[in-house]
């Protein structure tokens, strides 16, 4: 007949190491703001995903001004940001933020969460080169493509399409990649901290309330 | 197949390494040598996955007038999976136990019980149908840029490991990092002033 389990006793879960001298137990739960603020600390340096926010954040704000973002192949590249946006912090109260919503991405709300700490980590994005339109979401972390728009096929068979396909997917690679090639020349320049920096800190606190100003 | 039609997903890789000149034999002896074996369905195999041709997810011939395309290399990682509904596996296991005690007045016993379970197991596996998941890859030639055509970063890494060690060169994900030199990627760190914090906390 099998014994019936009965409960430990003090001495036994002392003895277990379950519980100290005084009774109380050993292991204390972990306190969900500490996980939360570690998993979002992890999320950060996992595969230098900062350098990924910080990107995208550059691209938002050139995005904003009217002008080129760079030149590729001759023709300008131009970058608006569409639709749906997340926003990640590595520490504070609020560690995630998503906007949806046509012109969201260059909102108030988003300048307020950029302001706290919050950078860009999804994005989708809208790139014109020349006559061509592409639409692309990337993330912070992979830099993968998801859900691309390529502009309308030009060819009508179908191995032929498969080919023009394939090209535009590469066009678009070139293009993302003249945008983060750009970036990075900027963020390893010395005028990253003295100039760069000031200008997006400067754009971010414009038509703020005063409270929101604080770091 | 996301490679012919379709709203694109992919993740970007560069391969870094030595390519040898004759592209197509190396590239031969990569897909043979990881090409898709279906699960045996004598084994106790529950996922099989490996290299097959794009426009055929069943054929590991790979000769160059199926792989190669344009200035691409095209070809699929196949995944089939079986798994056993454990619900399915228990209301078996419960029926064949209450006949068992019908027949002989008694529940069966743990080692009778675990026995039966592994005969209704290997029985339900000899009727499941295995899932599939196909995933298209491309190679551009010219630029040496390898596009994963899927989202699932286990089965991309998968991919992205079969491809390293049959090839035997590195793909580099074309991330922010990648453009930088070791050695300045190094010195940087995120920018205090953008992420709110002094670095301390942050770290």
């Amino acid at each position: 007949m099998a014994a019936r389990a009965r409960p430990a006793s003090a001495e036994t879960k002392f003895l277990r190491g379950q519980t100290g001298v005084d009774g109380a137990a050993t292991t204390e739960k972990a306190d969900p703001v500490e996980v939360e603020q570690a998993k979002a600390r992890e999320a950060l340096y996992r595969g230098r995903t900062w350098l990924g926010r910080e990107a995208l954040t550059w691209v938002l704000w050139r995005s904003e001004s009217a002008e080129d973002l760079c030149e590729v192949a001759d023709l300008p590249l131009k970058v608006v940001f569409t639709g749906k946006l997340l926003l990640r912090a590595a520490a504070g109260e609020v560690t995630e933020v998503s906007v949806k919503g046509v012109s969201a991405p260059y909102s108030v709300i988003v300048r307020q969460s950029l302001i706290r700490g919050l950078l860009v980590h999804g994005a989708r994005l809208s790139l014109e080169h020349g006559e061509q339109s592409f639409e692309v979401t990337l993330d912070a972390e992979a830099f993968d493509f998801r859900a691309a728009k390529l502009p309308e096929l030009l060819q009508e068979e179908e191995s032929e399409q498969r080919i023009e396909r394939l090209e535009l997917v590469s066009r678009l690679g070139t293009l993302v990649d003249a945008l983060v090639g750009e970036f990075i020349a900027a963020r390893t320049a010395p005028s990253w901290k003295k100039t760069v920096v000031p200008k997006i800190r400067a754009w971010l606190e414009l038509d703020q309330p005063r409270k929101a100003n604080r770091l | 197949m996301p490679i012919r039609r379709g709203a694109v997903s992919c993740s970007r890789f560069r391969v870094v390494g030595d390519v040898p000149k004759d592209v197509r034999r190396w590239l031969n002896r990569a897909l043979t040598a990881r090409a898709f074996e279906p699960i045996d369905p004598k084994s106790d195999e529950e996922r099989a996955a490996g290299f097959v041709e794009l426009d055929d997810d069943r054929a590991t011939g790979f000769a160059a007038g199926t792989v190669f395309d344009g200035g691409y290399a095209l070809f699929s990682w196949r995944v089939e999976k079986i798994r056993i509904a454990g619900a399915a596996l228990r209301t078996e296991v419960t029926a064949w136990s209450q006949k068992f005690e019908a027949k002989n007045g008694r529940a069966p016993g743990r080692k009778e019980k675990g026995d039966q379970k592994d005969l209704i197991r290997k029985a339900l596996r000899a009727k499941t149908e295995p899932s599939v998941k196909v995933i298209d890859v491309s190679l551009e030639l010219a630029t040496k840029e390898v596009l994963v055509w899927g989202t699932s970063r286990p089965i991309v890494e998968e991919v992205q490991l079969a491809l390293e060690e049959k090839l035997e060169v590195r793909l580099v994900p074309r991330v922010p990092a990648s453009f930088v030199s070791p050695t300045v990627l190094d010195q940087l760190s995120p920018t205090p002033e953008l992420f709110g914090l002094e670095l301390s906390e942050v770290r």
